[in-house]
């Protein structure tokens, strides 16, 4: 019952590149869950410089979209706008996985 | 208080058996060694090598249930669901209709190998999405399959042991009543790192497959089941085009039928020689060497029982159908007309084809279907190409079995290697299931071979001791009488000879009899007419005496006379002396 759709749009300064279409699959309010929505934005902030778009959901509310992108491990972050899509399982506490499934490696150094 | 705590604790026991109830898998033969089923709202744990049929197993429960009206969830790890749709298919397991009906969910839970994992991670969409599943279609059985593909995801033991502990929780939880498989190596029934699996589960059963002989056989095997009895032993099954089907090892000749009455042999002589036929519902053994007519003998049989409009199975491990029916011919035994009228029925396979338990689903099936009265199976001796001995035991043991169960008479040919038949008679170690036991031989004598019969053995019936000659002729096959001449049995040409042997001689005894009766006729006129003539002559010499005896009484009378008159007494010793003399000699009259 916790906000189905978290929606996290800034308009930044660079507006130059794609962007960044964030499906975060989360378990209602489990701690992993909210470590992961946690890490994300720090990520996002950090070196996606606002040129993102993260959308929420809740298994527990709709499982079938879980079902249809296939998740079944949790926390999960899907890239959507990547093609094809990247599936990043866990609470995104690795920084450099999340970085380069992103197409950021070594972005930050 | 002894009392009531003993009845305490049968009441405690009582509610934890009322407390356990069972699922039935609908899987031939496996609701027989669990008791009836698996535990409902609980989990099973499958493990077995890979193509063991672990997934077979778990889908063929989910598809009967769902049939039933059961609603199931099938979760696969390991293979695309398409796969898994296409070899249903395989066993005539039509999954879509159920799908739509909501009866039937397949999940295809792969787990996309370019994913990348940061940080921890637990099980929590998977359940989320089965929770989900499960509330919509009502469904409360489940089937994992492979799950140790999702386990190895954790990459750390501790991690794989607490998400499952935690999966079995929220299983339980939910009351599903669940399947779970897992791959273990060849080895060892249980992986060291999936052993908590066992603990975890109430039911464990493991599938193994084999090969050996280069032929494959599967077990399944029960290692445990919480609060329940089994059937602890390997149990034998194959997978068929219809499935799984196990054969359990469990009351094994328990269940026999009394035999029934007899039934001919398709020979009268055979049949009075075996006290008045087969028994229905025995088992009879034709044993020989190759050639003596094993099959010509069984197959008079299926060709008589046919005409008595009763149905006979026709199991051949030696000779295709066509073959078998034109090489009857020959004898005169047409199979064409029952095979066309539909009570006789061919089971034809090459031993090496298949395992045993294969062989034997084939055989049970074609049974069901088919209600034979007495199945023949030619050869025993072949079984054992189908793997081993002991597989070939299995083979034998379990269709004698059930034979005797359903009362349907079975006959066994076993082909003997050499001429020590006597020891091999058992065939393949399974004389104590035959009733009777015929031996067809051959005898050399004289340059020729011949066959013999025997009845060795003819349990609840009296039977001849003698060897008999056998024949196969044009209009099938012929027993010749028992041999009553001199010595012992002679067969063929060398009896014919003996025969003609004593008759020669016999004709000549007869011909020097008579010949002697007519010499003592002879004799006997011989000595009458001698005795005749010597008692002619003895007359005449009598007669001759007599006269001349008389004439000496005349001269005597004449002398007394003359004396008298001449004055007799003057010398009357010389006289005396005289007359002495003659009365001596004339004394008797």
């Amino acid at each position: 019952m916790r906000q189905p759709a978290q929606r996290t749009k800034k308009e930044g300064s660079g507006t130059q590149g794609k962007t960044y279409m964030l499906r975060l699959f989360v378990v209602g309010d489990e701690s992993n869950s909210k470590q992961a929505r946690e890490n994300l934005v720090k990520i996002c902030e950090e070196h996606l410089k606002g040129d993102y778009k993260i959308e929420v959901v809740d298994v527990l509310n709709d499982f079938e979209a879980a079902l249809k992108s296939n998740i079944l491990l949790t926390p999960a972050l899907v890239v959507v706008s990547a093609s094809p899509p990247v599936t990043i399982f866990g609470n995104l506490s690795d920084t450099e996985k999340v970085l380069s499934a992103l197409g950021l490696t070594g972005g930050k150094s | 208080m002894t009392r009531q705590r003993r009845k305490k604790k049968t009441g405690a026991s009582l509610t934890k058996q009322r407390g356990l109830k069972k699922v039935a898998t609908c899987v031939a033969g496996l609701d027989d060694i669990l008791n009836g089923g698996i535990p409902r709202g609980r989990t099973t744990l499958v493990s077995g090598g890979p193509g063991s049929g672990k997934s077979v197993l778990g889908m063929e429960f989910l598809y009967r249930g769902a049939l039933s009206g059961e609603p199931g969830i099938f979760v696969t790890f390991e293979e695309r669901a398409a796969a898994l749709r296409q070899s249903a298919l395989g066993f005539g397991w039509h999954l879509a209709p159920l799908e739509e009906a909501g009866k039937f969910f397949l999940m295809e839970a792969r787990v996309d190998p370019e994913a990348v994992l940061s940080g921890t991670f637990n099980l929590k969409g998977l359940l989320a999405i089965i929770e989900g599943k499960a509330t919509a279609m009502g469904a409360n059985r489940i089937v994992i399959d492979a799950v140790d593909v999702l386990l190895r995801l954790f990459d750390d033991p501790a991690r794989e042991r607490n998400e499952l502990y935690a999966l079995h929780d929220w299983l339980l939880d939910r009351e599903m009543t669940t399947v779970l498989t897992v791959k273990v190596s060849k080895d060892t029934p249980t992986s060291a790192r999936y052993e908590f699996l066992d603990f975890m589960a109430d039911c464990v059963i493991y599938l193994d497959q084999r090969i050996t002989e280069q032929i494959n056989t599967r077990r399944l095997r029960v290692l445990k089941y919480r609060g329940s009895g089994f059937g602890s032993n390997e149990h034998p099954f194959v997978i068929t085009e219809a499935g799984i089907n196990i054969i359990p090892l469990l009351a094994t000749g328990l269940r026999h039928k009394g035999l029934g009455r007899k039934v001919s042999t398709g020979h009268p002589r055979i049949d009075s020689i075996l006290g008045g036929g087969y028994y229905r519902g025995s088992c009879i053994l034709i044993t020989g060497t190759s050639g003596t007519g094993k099959t010509t003998l069984a197959s008079t049989f299926a060709r008589v029982s046919c005409e008595r409009g009763q149905k006979v199975l026709y199991i051949s491990f030696e000779e295709s159908q066509d073959s078998m029916v034109s090489c009857m011919l020959s004898p005169g035994i047409d199979l064409r007309q029952p095979l066309k009228a539909g009570s006789l029925q061919f089971l034809t396979a090459i031993p090496e084809s298949m395992g045993a338990e294969e062989h034997l689903i084939r055989a049970f099936r074609a049974m069901e279907a088919f209600r034979p009265d007495h199945v023949i199976l030619d050869a025993i001796s072949a079984c054992n190409r189908m793997g081993s001995e002991a597989a070939a035991f299995d083979y034998l043991m379990r269709l004698i079995n059930a034979c005797k169960e359903q009362g349907v008479t079975i006959v066994l040919t076993n082909q003997a290697t050499g001429l020590k038949e006597e020891q091999e008679i058992s065939g393949i170690g399974i004389s104590s299931l035959v009733d009777a036991v015929i031996l067809l031989r051959y005898n050399e004598i004289g340059g020729e071979i011949n066959r013999t019969l025997l009845v060795m053995k003819s349990r609840g019936s009296k039977h001849s001791n003698q060897y008999r000659e056998f024949l196969i002729t044009d209009q099938g096959i012929d027993v010749v009488d028992v041999y009553v001449g001199e010595g012992g049995m002679v067969t063929g040409t060398a009896r014919y000879e003996q025969e003609e042997r004593e008759a020669v001689e016999q004709r000549v005894r007869e011909h020097e009899i008579k010949r002697k009766e007519h010499e003592v006729i002879e004799k006997r006129a011989e000595l009458e007419a001698q005795t005749a003539h010597l008692r002619a002559e003895l007359e005449g010499a009598e007669a001759a005496l007599e006269s001349l005896q008389m004439e000496k009484g005349v001269y005597w009378r004449g002398r007394e006379a003359r004396g008298k008159m001449r004055g007799e007494g003057l010398d009357s010793s010389r006289l005396g002396t005289k007359r002495k003399g003659a009365g001596g000699k004339g004394g008797p009259k």
